[in-house]
């Protein structure tokens, strides 16, 4: 979370560039990701993924121990467990983790604009397009940051009203154990 | 059968027990808090492996430190009831009970019909689409056990199923669960604080202390010959350590406590030795009394309980020296009018004194 994003999208093309470690053998197989859409999703996600992680592990901490331990005398697998137990427990963290994830790549620029570029049509991303706007039509950029305001704040909304039902964990307190 | 023999340490703690469930009984686990209960009802579940020992189900090795054998939990035929329950919040009561078939992947119909069946037997047949938050202790109880008991356990362990329920649905639900288990075709480990518990329940009672099984034996047994002051105590048997002080033959023979002394028919062992006196023994009176009772001690009623379930015997506790359990019938408490924080006098004979080690 606190590497520049131009430093990671540096990072980024000097990893996935035609003569770097891993872009080395991907231009060997034809692939080549640098300035494609595909490199914009990878900054994305590698400037995002750590809003995902921190809620993500600590939903997941948090199913408690005992509900474990009742699966595992129900004769349960611990892929059986995870799926019937410990993801529908942390579903709610999950998801609040992915909308933090989506917010901050919606707004990605930095990593974006090093590793894919500008590219109208294929990279440019709606930050970029902001960026581009306002150096032409401020009447484009206006309309185009409200919209992403307008989706960010959209997002967040949902979070927050989302079916009380994804949160009833929330209000599961087991009794004290021995 | 169960044959179980574990030795486990947790950080200071020890536990070092040995075990033999018969078949089709309960046997009840008792001890105080910390005294390695539910740690020996996790080691045979498989929720913790023990250290060294070995526990064996039907012939079949669950643990063997020798030959190195340790089945994992989800693969022993254990029904386990922990304290707090632990439903899945997440899931309806129908999807609790049957969890554990699906995992098994048994067949989507006979899943239901074991579900319903289950539900309707321990009489929660018409919850089964509420979700655990919504259901009453007694209840989620219910619908514990059903999910413990759907998948035909050979071993089931209960820790303290009553325990986190008021008094009226306990003294509802003891019933039903005893009916319960006498019909259950497995063999039971019952763990319980309380002693109307394990009187009820347990054919066979195993008292554990600080990580030891310090006694074990029917009821019976253990009323006649607690062993320790904590068996005695649980039972609610009067229990005295002390030693023989011979003083001449006309006396007879007398042992002194620390809180005074008390008077025996006949001689035991020389040096420390425990006696008991059933509060059965204990007669009251509102004078002094001039009969034969050989003991007496002055003191206030502290507590007057009645004895479940029927309730024709109360249970006196005396703040005499030293303190007395006595247990009278109704009619008797009435006649005399006894009440709570009244003066009395505690007598019984030296033949009343049992000496038990």
């Amino acid at each position: 979370m606190v590497l520049p994003p131009t430093v990671a999208g540096f990072a980024l093309l000097m990893a996935f560039g035609r003569a770097g470690l891993v872009g080395g053998s991907l231009s060997a197989m034809g692939i080549t990701l640098p300035f494609t859409t595909v490199a914009v999703v990878l900054a994305q996600v590698f400037m995002a993924i750590p809003f995902f992680i921190g809620p993500a592990r600590a939903g997941i901490a948090g199913v408690d121990g005992r509900l474990l331990d009742a699966a595992v005398t129900l004769r349960a697998s611990e892929s059986f467990t995870f799926f019937r137990v410990v993801l529908p427990l942390a579903m709610p963290s999950l998801l609040a983790g992915a909308a933090m994830t989506c917010a901050r790549a919606l707004g990605e620029f930095g990593a974006t604009i090093t590793f894919a570029g500008n590219m109208v049509g294929t990279t440019q991303t709606m930050p970029l397009a902001v960026y581009m706007a306002l150096q032409s039509d401020l009447d484009a950029a206006v309309v185009l940051s409200v919209l992403l305001l307008v989706m960010a704040f959209g997002l967040l909304m949902a979070l927050r009203s989302a079916p009380t039902g994804w949160f009833w964990n929330r209000k599961y307190a087991p009794r004290p154990g021995q | 059968m169960l044959r179980a023999q574990v030795s486990k340490r947790l950080g200071s703690f020890t536990l070092n027990a040995d075990l033999v469930v018969a078949e089709r009984s309960v046997t009840v686990l008792v001890g105080e808090s910390g005294s390695g209960k539910t740690t020996l009802l996790r080691l045979l579940a498989g929720l913790l492996m023990p250290d060294r020992g070995r526990i064996e189900v039907d012939g079949a090795v669950w643990f063997d430190d020798h030959s190195g054998q340790a089945a994992p939990a989800a693969t022993r035929t254990v029904g386990y009831v922990s304290q707090d329950y632990a439903l899945f919040p997440h899931l309806t009561v129908a999807d609790n009970v049957a969890f554990g078939l699906r995992a098994l992947d048994v067949p989507r119909g006979r899943v239901q019909a074991r579900v319903k069946g289950t539900l309707e037997r321990l009489g929660v047949g018409s919850l089964a689409a509420r979700r655990p938050l919504e259901l009453s202790g007694g209840q989620q109880q219910r619908v514990a056990i059903a999910r413990a008991i759907v998948l035909e356990p050979r071993l089931l362990l209960l820790d303290e199923p009553l325990s986190s329920l008021d008094v009226q649905t306990r003294r509802e639900i003891r019933g039903e669960l005893k009916r319960l288990l006498v019909e259950m075709p497995c063999m039971t480990v019952y763990v319980t604080h309380s002693p109307a518990e394990a009187m009820a329940f347990g054919e066979r009672i195993i008292v554990l202390e600080s990580g030891h099984v310090s006694q074990c034996g029917s009821r019976d047994d253990l009323m006649r010959h607690p062993r320790s002051s904590y068996v005695a105590e649980f039972l609610g048997v009067n229990f005295f350590k002390g030693s023989l002080a011979r003083d001449g033959a006309r006396e007879g023979v007398r042992i002194a406590i620390p809180q005074g002394d008390l008077l025996l028919s006949a001689g035991g062992v020389e040096g420390e030795m425990a006696v008991v006196v059933h509060p059965r023994e204990i007669t009251l009176t509102l004078e002094a009394p001039a009969g034969s009772a050989r003991n007496v001690f002055a003191g206030t009623i502290e507590e007057l309980v009645p004895e479940p379930p029927s309730g024709e015997l109360v249970r006196v506790t005396l703040s005499t020296i030293p303190p007395l359990i006595a247990e009278v019938t109704r009619q008797a408490i009435e006649q005399l009018g006894l009440v709570e924080r009244m003066h009395v006098f505690a007598s019984f004979k030296a033949a009343g004194v049992v000496v038990v080690e």
